[in-house]
């Protein structure tokens, strides 16, 4: 029997306003304990919800961002239920009448191929509180409840952990480049359910649907998903009935786990807000946050292919970050030659910047600081290694190109007469290898190559290096 | 001096401070101690004296100018629902027994910024739930006209802080009614405002698509200012109306004061509704209104508000369901009654609830669950807020052809202590003429009518259309012009 | 209208409030008697009317985002503490 896996995402967002969604507490993170609170998002009697302007517009630029069709009309409703760290008893949220609707996102899996993942809505709502436990207490801290949240939700369009990790991956460059959410995972201002079931293959109805909370990270989120397909699988494959239930992914025995649930504990009774009016969003607010959105991840990295030739690999890391994608747009305006600087972004920039753990808006060259050394490389004053060496000490110096290699006198020797005299004394010395390489054995031209650029200082221009090697060698005469 | 002070209206008040004939703190001493010597009453809840006292020491050193405010320092009773910073808020209930307000209620801002003394806070039915205040931790108001019998609810101490000369003016609130029947039963007069006239912020939730705030006052004058000082858009309750404050007083002395005869309106009687379940003298109470109406040139049109039968059942649909949420934040865990006999988490909700809350409040809890529950929401809730519709639109209608709806406030007058508390449904039924109102968002000012032959006072109401406070004003201006025996009365004993 | 003990039970649950043995009769009875009176809206014909959740609907300017600081020790003064949530039935 061979099994169709189904999977549908939701996926929470913080907004990165200053305030809180519905009062004008700060939403600052990591602040001490019920600091950033106040009556009204503390659950006190009488208060009342006032809705925050900018994550309304953050919120449809999300919806746009995502190819949603933007309702000009939502309510807002109440989802009741009782938890410590929910303080009013109730979460604010958006149920029949969602902000936004019919969104689609693509995603590339890794034979290549393209897919389209519907996204079924987005729509508003606030965030509860954190509970932390210890042994006979659990301890809640109201500074999270409230902060704006963004749920978005995808049709059951995935079919394997696989796509859910790259739609999960999608969705967050998304968020970044729209500049809407901060997407620091271990903040928590990202956070992805997952719910999947199986269906046999070529079946319409959909199996029992088990949901999986809490996965937030792309490898967390895999890892959960293929080990439930598995269990599901087996579960099935004997006669066994999958019930409907929620689980959790145990990262130390890598299972899911199931969270006990008391019965009827899922009927919210939700009812429209009472405290807040209708939210009308106007076509004027759709069209100002639509001329507001960047250029979004997709058209940038198809741009970046055909307007500076790089393969869909290359287009695909250089546009995983728009920061990342603007740094490289300015350095390739001035060194002009897109492949060598795709190449020095991929493996020098993002090797420091992960070294380092920062971000490329922190990084301490700017793309004229790095451009002046790949120009001098293009231009054959430095050679590879140089130019390598040159960029860790201006990481650490922060001294400029032009300086280091003036200062150490780093130029690359070019003259072909003086790099001959030195591959002349080389070769002198080097008579065995010599020997070697006229019976065949032509792998030892590295190691010739190699004593040249030691007796060099590594400064001979290696092109000139291999052109008189040839030149003297291919030529059979004796030496 | 004291019998002066509490047949006085505001204007007055504020002549005899502003002319030294009274300071602020003897005016305040004197409803301090009246309130005092009615402690049986039970009117208050929570009498702020030192707070009151220094408020009122610091008026007089300020002084009070001719330009200042009319309100300044006149002493206010709140009803135990409207937060004032620093001061016990307990809305009649043991869960929040002592509970103190973190922060101040729009409406007591406002006052206190009028310079308005705050008396205290008075009591109610347990989160306004309730006709007859007997639903109170702190035990039932009494009727000051007769002690055995009931003062109304759910405002009952706020209306007999008015009725028994306990403050100027009160606040309360009305949600089906309970400002103005407690009115009625104490013959008094209270505004319910136009939904969304006056700021929640700070007023404990009951119900909150039909919550309002409502002044309560022994002449118009007084419901008049009162009603002034609170009104208008308030960026914290974002079902506040965009209006500004209003500006009826200013309006009756300016327009109607010497004015009365070229002032017409059409009165609207819904005979259908009053056809029976009314009480003989409450119904020829108001053919005396009628009478008098007709005396000052009104006219008059049988109108039909064919889904207003049903006013009842969609109110006790929608009320309980907002109200079964919004009480959820009371759960033991971060202020109010925490029950000290639990072993976990659900104990700790459950006890603390349980002991916390009266039987109407647990009750109007499940009911409103019920209704918002999975496979009841469309035929309860979903249905009711449909009729709700209706009602609204036969009103609509209605003022298509009059201008102001007249109805008593009550089928009766204010009945014995403990005799439609047996069974829920009975004291349900005393607010069938309020709840329209309530449901289609309109303003209703509830006047005294005389008293029946056993001296308790009669009530009616003038339901007027949306934002149309000023021509209730102006009616009930005109009826006290006409009828002054009605207004004005104070139980002193 | 038949509010059996199954249905108390899950409502209580939903609600959190607790009923004695003795209590749930009596409530049975109350609750009974007013969805009872409440039968009479089915005779109502809504077909194409709007429901009514809000009393007033008048569009007000959303709120800037600006943080605003509230005392709030005079809310809380660290966690709050509840019995552990993982324990328990």
């Amino acid at each position: 029997m061979k099994y169709e896996t189904v999977i549908g995402l939701e996926i929470h967002a913080q907004l990165s306003t200053r305030s809180k969604m519905f009062c004008t507490c700060a939403t600052s993170f990591g602040e001490k304990p019920n600091l950033n609170i106040c009556p009204v998002c503390s659950g006190h009697p009488g208060v009342l919800p006032t809705l925050n302007k900018l994550a309304v517009e953050y919120a449809v630029k999300t919806a746009l961002a995502l190819n949603c069709k933007v309702n000009h009309k939502s309510v807002f409703a109440r989802k009741n239920y009782f938890y410590p760290d929910l303080p009013k008893g109730y979460q604010i949220s958006q149920y029949d009448e969602p902000l936004a609707v019919n969104g689609w996102v693509e995603i590339v899996l890794s034979d290549g191929s393209k897919k389209k993942i519907g996204v079924t809505r987005v729509h508003m709502e606030e965030d509860a509180g954190k509970n932390i436990h210890n042994d006979k207490t659990s301890l809640v801290d109201l500074n999270r409840a409230g902060v704006p949240l963004v749920e978005i939700v995808s049709e059951p369009d995935l079919r394997t952990p696989e796509e859910a990790s790259q739609y999960f991956k999608k969705l967050k460059t998304i968020l970044e480049y729209i500049e809407v959410c901060d997407c620091n995972m271990e903040e928590g201002n990202l956070r992805c359910d997952a719910n999947i079931s199986l269906r046999e293959q070529g079946a319409k109805k959909m199996g029992t649907k088990v949901e999986i909370k809490n996965l937030n990270s792309f490898r967390f989120l895999e890892k959960a998903l293929s080990y439930e397909v598995q269990h599901q699988e087996k579960a099935l494959s004997t006669g066994e009935k999958i019930i409907q239930e929620t689980k959790l992914f145990d990262t130390t025995s890598n299972t899911t786990k199931s969270m006990r649930q008391k019965e009827g504990s899922d009927d919210y009774r939700y009812f429209p807000e009472p405290d807040l009016i209708p939210l009308l969003v106007v076509d004027a607010l759709i069209k100002k946050n639509k001329e507001l959105l960047p250029e979004l991840p997709d058209a940038k990295r198809e741009r970046f292919i055909s307007q500076y030739g790089l393969s869909f690999y290359d287009g695909d890391i250089l546009t995983s970050y728009k920061d990342l994608a603007d740094y490289y747009e300015e350095l390739c305006k001035l060194v002009k030659d897109p492949k060598l600087c795709s190449n020095w972004m991929q493996t020098e920039v993002l090797r420091s910047l992960n070294e380092n753990k920062i971000e490329i808006k922190d990084f301490s060259l700017t793309p004229p600081m790095l451009s002046e050394l790949l120009v001098m490389l293009k231009g054959g004053v430095i050679n590879q290694s140089t130019a390598k060496d040159v960029f860790n000490e201006m990481l650490s110096t922060k001294k400029s190109a032009k300086t280091i290699v003036d200062k150490k006198g780093l130029s690359q020797i070019q003259d072909e007469g003086a790099i001959e005299k030195i591959v002349d004394e080389v070769l002198a010395g080097a008579e065995g290898q010599v020997k070697q390489y006229k019976e065949g054995k032509t792998n030892v031209m590295g190691f010739i190559v190699g004593q040249v650029m030691k007796k060099s200082n590594g400064k001979a221009n290696p092109s000139i290096v291999n052109k008189i090697l040839k030149k003297k060698l291919g030529e059979g005469s004796d030496l | 001096m004291i019998v002066d002070v509490l047949r006085s209206s505001i204007p007055d008040i504020a002549k005899m401070l502003r002319g030294k004939k009274i300071s602020c703190r003897e005016l305040t001493n004197v409803f301090l101690k009246r309130i005092k010597d009615s402690t049986k009453l039970n009117a208050f809840i929570t009498v702020m004296e030192k707070e009151s006292v220094s408020r009122s020491e610091a008026i007089d050193k300020e002084g009070i100018k001719n330009s200042d405010d009319i309100l300044k320092g006149v002493p206010v009773s709140l009803k135990d629902i409207f937060l004032v910073e620093g001061v016990r808020n307990t809305c009649a209930s043991k869960i929040l027994e002592n509970y103190v307000a973190p922060y101040d209620a729009t409406v007591t801002k406002r006052l206190k910024d009028r310079g308005a003394v705050v008396l205290g806070k008075t009591n109610m039915d347990e989160f306004a739930m309730g006709s007859s205040n007997e639903n109170s931790f702190f035990g039932p108001v009494l009727n000051p006209w007769d002690n055995k019998k009931v003062a109304g609810g759910s405002s009952g101490g706020s209306a007999v802080a008015v009725s028994a000369g306990l403050s100027q003016i009160s606040f309360g609130t009305d949600t089906g009614g309970s400002v103005r029947l407690p009115a009625s039963y104490n013959g008094i007069l209270a505004l319910r405002p136009t939904y969304g006239r006056v700021s929640r912020y700070g007023m404990v939730a009951f119900s909150s698509s039909l919550d309002q705030a409502g002044p309560m006052a022994r002449n118009v004058d007084d419901l008049a200012i009162a009603y002034d000082a609170v009104s208008g858009v308030d960026h914290k309750d974002s079902t506040t109306s965009k209006k500004g404050p209003s500006n009826v007083y200013e309006h009756l002395i300016k327009n109607m004061a010497g004015k009365e005869k070229t002032f017409s309106r059409c009165i609207g009687i819904p005979r259908h509704l009053i056809e029976k379940g009314v009480d003989p003298e409450v119904a020829s109470s108001m053919d005396e209104v009628i009478a008098a109406l007709k005396k000052l040139g009104f006219k008059f049109k049988d109108i039909e508000l064919p889904h207003a039968k049903y006013a009842l059942d969609v109110y006790y649909i929608i009320s309980p369901a907002e109200a079964s949420s919004n009480l959820s934040r009371f759960d033991g865990v971060r202020y109010g009654y925490r029950s000290k006999g639990y072993k976990d988490l659900d104990g700790l909700y459950k006890s603390s609830r349980r002991e916390g809350f009266g039987d109407e409040v647990k009750r109007r809890i499940m009911l409103g669950t019920f209704v918002l529950s999975a496979g009841y929401y469309d035929a309860y809730f979903a249905k009711a807020a449909r009729v709700r519709t209706l009602i609204k639109q036969d009103f609509e209608k209605a003022y298509e052809g009059c201008d102001v709806i007249l109805l008593p406030t009550a089928p009766t007058t204010a009945f014995k202590i403990g005799e439609k508390t047996d069974d829920p449904l009975t004291m349900y039924l005393n607010d069938i003429f309020t709840i329209p109102a309530n449901l289609a968002s309109l303003p209703s000012l509830a006047f005294p009518s005389g008293q029946n032959k056993a001296g308790m006072p009669i009530g009616m109401q003038l339901t007027g259309r949306h934002f149309d406070e000023e021509t209730l004003f102006s009616v009930a201006w005109m009826l006290q012009k006409e009828r002054p025996e009605w207004f004005n009365r104070v139980s002193v004993k | 209208m038949i509010i059996d003990e199954h249905l108390i039970k899950k409502i209580t649950e939903l609600s959190k409030l607790e009923m004695k043995v003795g209590e749930t009769k009596k409530i049975s009875e109350q609750l009974a008697k007013i969805l009872e009176h409440m039968n009479v809206l089915k005779e109502v014909n809504v077909d194409g009317v709007e429901p009514m959740f809000h009393g007033c609907i008048d569009q007000h300017e959303l709120r800037v985002d600006e943080p605003v600081v509230f005392n709030s020790d005079v809310i809380a003064k660290g966690f709050f503490s509840v019995p552990n949530i993982m324990s328990g039935e």
